[in-house]
């Protein structure tokens, strides 16, 4: 007897419960029914696991968490500067900001307690516990909890797959290394052995399976699950495809599990979460409304970005959609508004330039990298607005990553950006403007 | 006034006369003045002494001993002259003729490994670095990976050693999560005991030594009391540690060098007034003793090279550059000194920040004359990454030469862009024969694709690699390839001159 998985429904839009929120928060649906239908040979049984997809995890959480204000200090020891986070109630302006939580997150990278789908409608959580002694080593119980939403059953091989593969020592130093299930682990667990560490069959629904690795004595640092994918995954190359699961949490979900649902791609699926205060500039509400999103080279807004945009490989891939470098992000501010100016530093910079006295809410600041006098030329740029009224220029930017959208409050008060901008530059906003 | 004079002439007969100070007598001048006699060379700190000499047996003070403190050799900062002392004309550094080993027999196997994956990531690695141990089989790779944790920005140092056949495993060196960008990392071997080393910073830039002897095991850990992002370290034969450093001050950078070890080091040098950083370090050994040369890619728009027999005082050179581009900040700046047909072959290699280009220079002379700036490659992807016509945009080749001995061929592994395949590892030579060489001929090692401007990488495995050169035989690659976007480092031979024979241009 098969099952037959029918339905996986995704929705999107606007949550009703949350009044300070636009967040378009994801309702899903899973249906299972019985099916009569004879099984299709699955070639995953014979080959192990088979994966169409790069990885990724939902976080469900509608609710914005107040945004983490970066400003810059200068460290006394080597007299840079240095990125720290106010806190909200730190913030001397205005009511705390808000950071959509990520619509998904895609990669190969992910924490322990999170339900990942590693392969269509295929998500699994991993946790651990390694608190048991066995002699010089540590016993370290591997929970894989998997639910197979899929059309049929899959197999794993435990034994190959799932692997400790980087511990930290007694000395506080990691080390990589490839910890399997073996018999000896299996006894100081007082679990059977069974064939079912050569294949796991992992039927539709849902199935927990504990696995004994020995390690030397330290903790756990990081535990992997192999996949064998037919293919290239990210259309780059081919490989295998390492699910890495590390200790930690999102900083921006209030639901580490996630939620097992599928891919939230609608385009228009604006994850805005900003209290845009009234008679702000439509430029520049458009790009507050991304405040928090990832940095990633080469992207601007809805299309995905490898961070190898152009040939350049310069930032990880984008994690979740929209994300901007830094020209795609004023880009798109102009784009959400109908106008269309060029993408990338070296044609915005064409735009006519204003004065620094002259300079207006949705106007671009470009700006050197390198110091000002080392003629390294334009490597960056923000869109300049009055977002708390008080007659101070602040910027929207995409910073490098890993800082992504953030805002810049009275960005002239700051040397940084004070030394290094070059010129500041007024797109044609169209017929009024 | 006369007497006055009288008393020069008396002070100046004395001095003129009085034997010169043997370097011990001039230690124990410094160690009370605290600093170094003006003028008066300064002994290499921990240079190991000639053992072919005769030793000399110092006499036996037979008094009652007291408690010594720990002999401080030095270097010493160079004495002021007191005012109204007639100032002598400092000693320049010695223009001495570079004598290259004649026989570079070292007795080493290199190790013997196919292409090898030393990590995965699935943050971001970059920094990599490598070096092979001079007098022994060993190789030690590192790099800084980050961006997997929970806190994005930051990472680890990984380092991983190959010994008597066996890859040890991926370690890090810090125990604490290094800051993206601060620290940096350098690695080599001591040739006098074989311990691994490793320069490495902090996130807040303090400067580490960490020495194993044991392959890995345990880590003997040194303060430097210097702050900075480690560039480069190369240890010579007496085990004395060269290390070159980016400091940071404000918004401005300094590449900046001192020699020493464990947590003894000299005053540190800084090199041209502000250079972004980019800058790079070799030491050889002439005959007559340890040679130190960098180049630094200043501020503006020049190439600087360096040299110094003493660590403490250094000659400054403009190289030739402008013969393509100017204005354009220099960066990956890469330094080459091997030894060639009784001389030195001295090259230095750089890429530039905006427009895309990489180009080079070399001497044949041991830095006496200097070829003319030539182009390596120099390209603009006709597409951005919007699909729209390229302007320019930043390139980085990380350009890393290599000399290959089999055909006197100075050749350069480097990193393209293309606006449809990435980076790819790229590896382009000219020959030095005159004969053969012809002008600015740098050729691809293999037929470019006259229809896309294309040629082809020559490794499937990198995404930007650098070449490790090898105490003999050819070097290995060390890469950085993204694949299912994790970070692999990945460490491979490189064999250039099979590359170089079929190569057209």
């Amino acid at each position: 007897m098969s099952k037959k998985k029918v339905l996986l429904l995704l929705g999107t839009g606007s949550t009703p419960l949350m009044c300070v929120v636009c967040f378009v928060g994801m309702l899903f649906v899973g249906l299972f029914m019985a099916g009569g239908s004879a099984p299709q040979p699955d070639r995953s049984i014979e080959t192990g696991f088979t994966s169409f997809l790069m990885p990724r995890w939902v976080c469900p959480s509608p609710t914005p968490i107040p945004t983490r204000i970066k400003d810059a200090t200068t460290d006394p020891t080597p007299g840079t500067p240095t990125a720290i986070y106010y806190e909200p109630w730190e913030q001397e302006y205005g009511l705390p900001l808000m950071t959509p939580t990520p619509y998904y997150k895609e990669g190969s990278s992910f924490f322990t307690g999170q339900y990942i789908e590693v392969a269509r409608q295929i998500f699994v959580k991993m946790t651990y516990d390694q608190s048991t002694t066995v002699n010089d080593q540590q016993l370290v119980l591997v929970k894989l909890e998997w639910k197979n939403r899929s059309a049929g059953e899959v197999s794993i091989h435990p034994n190959r797959q799932v692997a400790v593969t980087a511990i930290k020592g007694a000395d506080g130093r990691k080390q990589q290394g490839q910890w399997v299930w073996t018999r000896e682990a299996a006894l100081a667990a007082g679990l059977p052995i069974n064939d079912e560490v050569q294949t796991t069959i992992i039927p539709v629904g849902e199935k927990v399976q504990i696995l004994p690795v020995l390690i030397p004595r330290g903790s756990v640092e990081q535990v992997d699950i192999r996949i064998d994918p037919p293919a290239a995954v990210d259309g780059q190359s081919e490989g295998t495809l390492r699910v890495q699961f590390t200790n930690g949490t999102d900083p921006n979900c209030t639901l580490q599990e996630g939620v097992l649902t599928g891919l939230p791609n609608d385009p228009n699926a604006t994850a805005q979460s900003m209290p845009i205060p009234p008679g702000t500039d439509k430029l520049v509400a458009s790009a507050l409304k991304q405040v928090g999103r990832q940095y990633c080279w080469g992207a601007k807004g809805y299309q995905p970005c490898s961070g190898c945009a152009g040939g350049q490989c310069v930032t990880p891939p984008c994690a979740s959609i929209p994300c901007f470098d830094c020209s795609g992000l004023t880009w798109w501010a102009y784009y959400d508004n109908g106008i269309t100016i060029g993408h990338g530093t070296s044609n915005q910079q064409n735009y006519p330039q204003v004065s620094f006295d002259s300079q207006a809410e949705g106007d671009l600041a470009l700006f050197t990298t390198i110091n000002s006098h080392s003629r390294a030329g334009i490597t960056h740029v923000g869109i300049l607005g009055d977002i708390n009224d008080d007659g101070k220029m602040d910027m929207i930017h995409s910073a490098n990553y890993p800082d992504g959208v953030i805002i810049e409050m009275d960005v002239w008060s700051k040397r940084y950006y004070r030394n290094n901008l070059i010129l500041i530059t007024r797109p044609p906003r169209g017929s009024g403007q | 006034m006369k007497h006055l004079r009288g008393l020069f002439i008396v002070l100046y007969v004395l001095v003129g006369c009085s034997p010169e100070l043997t370097t011990s007598q001039h230690q124990a001048t410094a160690g009370v003045r605290g600093c170094w006699e003006y003028g008066v060379p300064q002994p290499i700190l921990g240079s190991t002494p000639n053992v072919s000499e005769t030793p000399t047996l110092e006499p036996i003070d037979w008094r009652t001993p007291t408690a010594s403190p720990t002999p401080y050799n030095g270097p010493w900062p160079e004495c002021t002259p007191l005012p109204a002392t007639p100032t002598r004309t400092p000693t320049p550094v010695p223009t001495r003729t570079l004598i290259p080993p004649e026989t570079p027999a070292i007795p080493v196997n290199p190790p013997s490994f196919d292409i090898q994956e030393l990590g995965d990531f699935a943050g971001v690695a970059t920094n990599q670095t490598a070096a092979f141990a001079p007098k022994a089989s060993d190789f030690i790779a590192a790099w800084i990976a980050w961006g997997y944790g929970t806190e994005e920005a930051t990472g680890d140092v990984w380092y991983r050693i190959y010994h008597r056949g066996e890859w040890y495993p991926a370690k890090t060196i810090n125990r604490d999560p290094v800051r993206k960008g601060q620290g940096g990392v350098a690695v080599g071997f001591r040739p006098t005991d074989n311990a691994a080393v490793i320069a490495w910073g902090d996130s807040s830039r303090n400067i580490w030594i960490s020495v194993s002897k044991d392959v890995g095991k345990t880590w003997d850990d040194y303060a430097m009391p210097h702050v900075g992002t480690v560039q480069k370290m190369i240890i010579d034969d007496s085990g004395l540690i060269h290390l070159m450093w980016i400091a940071v001050g404000g918004d401005d950078r300094w590449l900046e060098y001192s020699q020493g070890q464990d947590t003894t080091w000299s005053t540190p040098y800084r090199f041209v007034g502000n250079s972004n950083g980019w800058g790079d370090l070799e030491v050889v050994q002439d005959g007559a003793g340890v040679v130190r040369w960098a180049v630094v890619a200043d501020a503006g728009d020049a190439v600087r090279l360096y040299r110094s027999t003493d660590g403490l005082s250094w000659t400054e050179s403009v190289l030739p550059t402008h013969a393509y581009m100017y204005e354009e900040a220099r960066q990956d700046v890469d330094l080459l000194v091997v030894p060639r047909n009784g001389s030195w072959l001295v090259a230095a290699a750089w890429g530039q920040y905006s427009e895309p280009g990489l180009f080079a220079t070399y001497s044949l002379d041991g830095g006496q004359s200097w070829s003319t700036e030539e182009r390596i490659a120099q390209r603009r992807p006709a597409l951005d990454a919007n699909g729209e016509e390229s302007t320019g945009y930043r390139a980085g080749y990380k350009p890393s030469l290599i000399y290959d001995r089999t055909t006197d061929a100075l050749g350069s592994i480097w990193n393209r862009l293309d606006a449809q395949q990435g980076w790819q590892v790229m590896f382009s030579y000219r020959l030095l024969n005159p004969e053969e060489a012809g002008v600015g001929m740098w050729r691809a090692a293999a037929p470019p694709d006259p229809e896309q401007d294309t040629s082809l990488p020559v490794t499937s495995h990198g995404w930007q690699a650098r070449a490790v050169a090898a105490p003999v035989g050819d070097p290995m690659l060390l890469s950085m390839e993204i694949r299912n976007r994790q970070y692999r480092v990945v460490v491979q031979p490189f064999h250039p001159t099979p590359l170089i024979k079929k190569g057209t241009s």
